[in-house]
């Protein structure tokens, strides 16, 4: 028998999980449909290894690992005609300023689109998910350094796009309409 | 309070060696980090990633992983446990 069917905690906390691999994947990939797909991805490949699960660790880790290993994957196939640099990116995509102080979630998909996906990725692992950087490290299978570099040049890139220079701007959180990306004035868009 | 060291727009993601392995890092590169920083942007940009984050989070999850974990449990069963 597998360690699920054996240990119904384990089916539980593989299931307390879905939220954060959901929040991770749409995030990731700004897509819904994509991200539920990705979800439905890591479940069954989680399901199908579960034995390999070291128990005592971090579950909801060894998930992020199929998952994001799963997204790079597919992305680098997708992207192999449109390298995708650091940065770079970014110069091509367009995004619309939010109006409220508090980005809501496609402000937030938006803003993240404009980052490379490795940027992305450590981000969302540390700042939303709080990850440290070690695990974000294990997660993405590189070294720590790498992820704090990553994360923060992607922390220094959405300032820049929400206009935050000074913590002032934040000092509270009814700001409401201080925060604009950059973006929408810096970039133009699509087509 | 005046952010003279405002590092944002030119810059871009042009600095060098930013990307590289930081495993080793020094205490100037500690003391470079904090003056990348001096006005807690990351904190600010942090909690907005946060408060987005948490919406994501409370958001519904659809019927359709309970079915694919029963979906794998029966299929399991049908092999009689041998994966």
């Amino acid at each position: 028998l597998s360690a699920a069917t054996s240990d119904p905690a384990l089916r539980d906390a593989l299931v307390a999980a879905i939220p954060n691999m959901r929040a991770f994947a749409v995030s990731l990939t700004g897509n819904g449909d994509r991200a539920d797909d990705l979800v439905q991805e890591t479940l069954v490949k989680a399901w199908h290894k579960l034995d390999t699960f070291e128990p005592g660790t971090n579950l909801k880790a060894w998930l992020f690992t199929i998952l994001r290993n799963a997204y790079f994957s597919e992305f680098r196939k997708q992207k192999r005609e449109v390298p995708d640099v650091d940065g770079e990116h970014s110069s091509r995509l367009s995004v619309r300023a939010p109006q409220l102080g508090h980005l809501d979630m496609q402000d937030l998909a938006r803003a993240l689109e404009q980052l490379s996906a490795d940027q992305r990725e450590a981000l969302l692992l540390v700042a939303a998910e709080g990850f440290s950087y070690e695990e974000a490290a294990a997660i993405s299978d590189c070294a720590v350094g790498t992820i704090k570099s990553r994360v923060n040049r992607a922390r220094t890139r959405l300032a820049e796009l929400m206009h935050i220079t000074s913590a002032d701007d934040l000092a509270t959180d009814h700001v409401a309409g201080d925060v604009v990306l950059a973006g929408a004035s810096a970039v133009r868009s699509r087509g | 309070v005046t952010t003279e060291r405002k590092k944002s727009g030119e810059s871009g993601g042009a600095q060098p060696s930013k990307d590289a392995d930081m495993s080793g890092t020094t205490l100037n590169d500690v003391a470079q980090i904090a003056c990348d920083d001096p006005v807690g942007v990351a904190d600010a940009v942090g909690r907005q990633i946060r408060s987005s984050y948490e919406v994501l989070l409370k958001a519904p999850v659809p019927d359709r992983f309970a079915k694919l974990l029963r979906q794998l449990e029966a299929s399991e069963k049908d092999k009689g446990g041998e994966a």
